[in-house]
């Protein structure tokens, strides 16, 4: 595990820029007051009620390995792009005083690789070195690295890791991110910035890992297209706007800091959800009323947190967990994509799918409505806990993973917030809208099923209102009689799909 | 003493003169300096609009300086009196000539330029000026049939569908909606409610370049402006409106869209691109569009499959059908093939399955389109059959 807190290097032009910028504001600071500039992380509402030996042992820990907004630290064990470039050494050369040159093969190159930027070695002799080099000179076609000024101590060896501009993706990310981002989706990234107050639907919260509207499989990671498609296009109907005009890498970055938050918060949700259980305030003054003293406690919780401890051992499981299920949801075999082409929008495909959509088997109306207006009865039933946080919801209604109440989609509004191409909606119903009740169908509808809904959804906004059966789209009656009769004849009295479609019809 | 005073006073105005003077040649000027067309106006309407700016300037130049050498010549010769106090003082005040003069002669010039700068409004805003017919022209060359005979206007007509894309406003984004091709591949005329041909963009403006074109603005929330600096076109967008706005690029080129009206905590960010290219390169970002949109990644599967099997041996051509057929969907790939018989070559097949020659892969192409086609013949055979069997047995 190698850290290493970041490091600036500001340009000259860079100084007289800020120079003149200092000039201009020396006027208006006074008036306008100005905090110190240092922000730092938030932590969540169940951390605050950790014991404060528990509080204090974990904090430190995030700070050690996360560091601060502005001072944020670049931890090799996370499964980001933090460096502008990553390449192993092939030869070097020395001038009179030391190291001269480095010539490379660069494998990952994240940023340009530009005159200035720092030079890094992460294994061999110079690991750990305190002496800086520089970039004078890059030759891209001969992968030769000239240094500003020589560097005395050992010389690499052939294959040495080193990287240039160690947590520049890092450090442009989180500036962008400040610019573009922050002030809905926080310092934290727990979706409350400043502007969040006024929102609805409420900024995305990154610290449990979902990301809702993604290309891979329901279990999965969102991939960092799904994010970069979401940032370039923004979410209709939402107030994530579209940021299409950002250039590639500055993208890049956005995702990379925002994934680094992503893996921040959950590594801090997971952990504070495990030490809650013996160590919050209230768990704490149990095991003192049950005759345990404040002293065993804060010892066990120390033997806890020692090498091989419990507690130990579960921060490295979940940053093992967390660095995987992140790294799954790159392969390219996470991606879902259809087995069977796009199933023609005929109106026979077209009645197909909204058979299903009434049907019991995918029992879409029961969130959606009969008129896909998201009027379901559904969203008057109190459900089940959340299956990823276990929260208990006491009110009727549909929550999602953030404990935030929600309606399902009106689809007949034309606004697809995960996008409107028939491969997006299949995805939706593939593999659902993560965090949220909407089920994924990959395995209990066929392709040939999931793609006659997609062309009924398609086809919603145009259609007349009212789903009765008066007005059924020519041909469904003859449809419906091809679907199997139900099994069980008591069934038939209480939920048969089509008659229930028949009976809202006749009460309207 | 007194002299310095005159001479700092004097210092001023001529540091403004010649900053105005050295303002366009530095760029310190119009909008877009910094763009593709350095400030100038990038449509003819533009430039005549910056004409316009120009003949003010100029005026306004004219009697800055002379009113600024006026107030010099008083200050000096004022700085030059002995300081008499037997000397009278001298009162202008309550000249009836000169109250007449400076009355009459700038009513003449907010006269003159109130007359001079209608032409130019009347272009842009009065309805029968409107350029319809080059407008048309455009249409007409992309292949859309824009008269809708279903609607008539008021007078009868029928109704002409002229836009090539509505604008919808919202915080803190600009939402494009383009009309989309019929079955045969023709451009339909945009229709004031959504279709489901219809294609989407955000951010990115895409229009015919060197003729008026038109698009229906809209807000779907607040006020917005809709705002082409560089083409110096200005537009409210108001919630409940459709405003129709036309403009002219003259050149391609990628211009600023801006949102010019105070929208909210987020109005910096409605920032987006308006690109303008000639007309083949707008059909073909609309096909693209098109193409995007209706993409349902079958083709990424095939690919998919070749790649999960190992990136230089690839499936060899039987196991890769004999895969599709674990997935039951051979026969879905067989009428992919034969769907796409018009576009998709040999060659193009080979990237699909893997792991063939040439020769063999444009065998085994025929091969699938026969195949397909002898069971599209033996299911429809069938098919008949089945009729002629209930209808003998009725």
């Amino acid at each position: 595990m190698v850290m290493s807190p970041l490091q600036f290097r500001p340009s000259v032009a860079a100084i007289s820029r800020a120079a003149c910028l200092a000039l201009l504001l020396a006027a208006v600071l006074p008036i306008s007051g100005c905090s110190d500039g240092q922000a730092s992380y938030k932590h969540r509402e169940s951390f605050e009620e950790l014991a404060p030996f528990a509080k204090d042992y974990l904090g430190e820990k995030l700070d050690e390995h996360f560091g601060t907004p502005t001072q944020p630290v670049v931890w090799e064990d996370l499964p980001l792009r933090l460096h502008a470039a990553d390449a192993r050494v092939v030869a070097s050369t020395s001038g009179s005083t030391g190291l001269r040159t480095l010539t490379v093969t660069v494998s990952d190159e994240n940023l340009a690789i530009e005159p200035g930027m720092e030079v890094m070695f992460l294994s061999g002799a110079r690991l750990g070195e305190e002496e800086i080099g520089w970039i004078e000179e890059y030759d891209a076609e001969t992968g030769v690295i000239t240094f500003e000024t020589e560097l005395t101590g050992p010389a690499p060896a052939e294959g040495d890791r080193v990287v240039f501009g160690p947590g520049a993706v890092i450090q442009r990310g989180r500036m962008l991110y400040a610019e573009h981002c922050q002030h809905c989706h926080g310092v934290s990234g727990d979706g409350n910035g400043p502007t969040a107050q006024y929102l609805n639907p409420l900024p995305r919260d990154y610290r449990m890992g979902v990301f809702k509207f993604t290309s891979t499989a329901q279990p999965a990671r969102a991939s960092r297209t799904d994010l970069s498609r979401i940032v370039e296009n923004g979410i209709p109907g939402t107030y994530m706007p579209s940021f299409k005009l950002l250039e590639p890498d500055e993208m890049s970055n956005i995702i990379e800091y925002v994934l680094y938050l992503s893996m921040r918060g959950e590594l801090e949700w997971r952990m504070t959800q495990f030490l809650a259980t013996d160590y919050s305030q209230e768990a704490v003054s149990e095991r003192i009323a049950d005759g345990e003293s404040r002293g065993e406690i804060e010892e066990g919780f120390a033997e806890a947190i020692a090498d091989e401890g419990e507690i130990a051992e579960e921060w490295t499981l979940r940053v093992e967990l967390i660095t995987e299920s992140w790294q799954a949801g790159q392969e390219e075999s996470s991606t879902i994509y259809p087995r069977e082409p796009r199933v023609e929008p005929t109106p026979e495909s077209i009645a197909r799918g909204r058979l299903i959509f009434l049907g019991a088997d995918a029992k879409c109306a029961t969130c959606h409505g009969d008129s896909g207006l998201g009027d379901g009865p559904q969203t008057l039933a109190v459900q089940p806990p959340d299956p990823l946080t276990g929260d208990v919801h006491t009110e009727p209604g549909l929550f999602d993973s953030w404990g935030n109440e929600i309606t399902p989609r009106n689809l007949r509004s034309n606004i697809y917030r995960g996008g409107r191409r028939p491969l997006d909606l299949y995805r939706r119903i593939h593999s659902s809208i993560k965090g949220t009740p909407m089920p994924a169908f990959g395995t209990s509808l066929s392709d040939q099923q999931i793609w006659d809904l997609v062309n009924y959804v398609m086809t919603m906004p145009y259609e007349e209102y009212s789903p009765g059966v008066g007005s059924d789209p020519p041909g469904t009656a003859e449809l419906r009689a091809l679907l199997p009769p139900p099994m069980d004849p008591a069934a038939e009295v209480e939920t048969p799909a089509a008659d229930t479609t028949e009976a809202a019809a006749d009460t309207e | 003493m007194n002299r310095f005073w005159v001479v700092f006073f004097i210092f001023w105005p001529i540091v403004a003169i010649v900053l105005c003077a050295i303002a366009p040649s530095m760029n310190w000027w119009f909008p877009g300096t910094t763009g593709p067309t350095h400030g100038e106006a990038a449509s003819p309407l533009g430039q005549r609009i910056d004409d316009l700016f120009y003949m003010i300037l100029v005026i306004t130049a004219i009697v800055f300086i002379l009113t600024q050498a006026a107030l010099g010549f008083a200050l000096w010769t004022g700085a030059n009196r002995r300081n008499d106090e037997s000397a009278k003082s001298w009162f202008s005040h309550g000249s009836h000539n000169l109250e007449v003069m400076w009355t009459i002669v700038p009513a003449g010039v907010l006269l003159f330029i109130a007359l001079y700068q209608m032409d130019v409004w009347a272009e842009y805003r009065i309805k029968d000026n409107f350029p319809r017919e080059r407008m048309e022209a455009v249409l007409t060359r992309l292949g859309i049939d824009f008269i809708d005979e279903s609607q008539l206007t008021a007078d009868g007509q029928p109704v002409r569908r002229v836009a090539l894309a509505e604008v919808t406003a919202r915080q803190f984004e600009w939402r494009i909606r383009y009309p989309g091709f019929d079955a045969d591949g023709n451009l339909l005329p945009l229709l004031p409610d959504p279709q489901p041909t219809d294609l989407y963009s955000v951010n990115d403006l895409h229009l015919p370049v060197g003729a008026p074109v038109m698009i229906q603005l809209r807000s779907s929330d607040v006020q917005h402006s809709f705002f082409l600096p560089e083409l110096r076109i200005k537009q409210d967008a108001v919630p409940g409106l459709v405003i129709p706005v036309w403009f002219e690029a003259n050149a391609s080129n990628e211009y600023t869209l801006l949102c010019a009206e105070l929208c909210g905590w987020g109005h910096y960010k409605m920032k987006a691109q308006f690109v303008a290219e000639p007309e083949e390169e707008f059909l073909e970002y609309l096909h693209n569009l098109h193409a995007e949109q209706n993409d349902d990644a079958f083709l990424d599967h095939l690919l998919r499959l070749q790649t999960d099997a190992g990136e230089d041996e690839g499936l060899a051509f039987q196991e890769f059908l004999d895969q599709l057929e674990v997935d039951h969907n051979l026969a879905a790939f067989r009428n992919y093939v034969r769907d796409r018989r018009d576009e998709m070559t040999a060659e193009e097949f080979t990237t699909y399955v893997g792991g063939l020659d040439a020769e063999t892969a444009a065998e085994e192409f025929n091969a699938i389109l026969q195949q397909s086609s002898a069971e599209t013949a033996d299911a429809e055979e069938s098919a008949a059959d089945a009729a002629t069997e209930e209808v003998l047995e009725e």
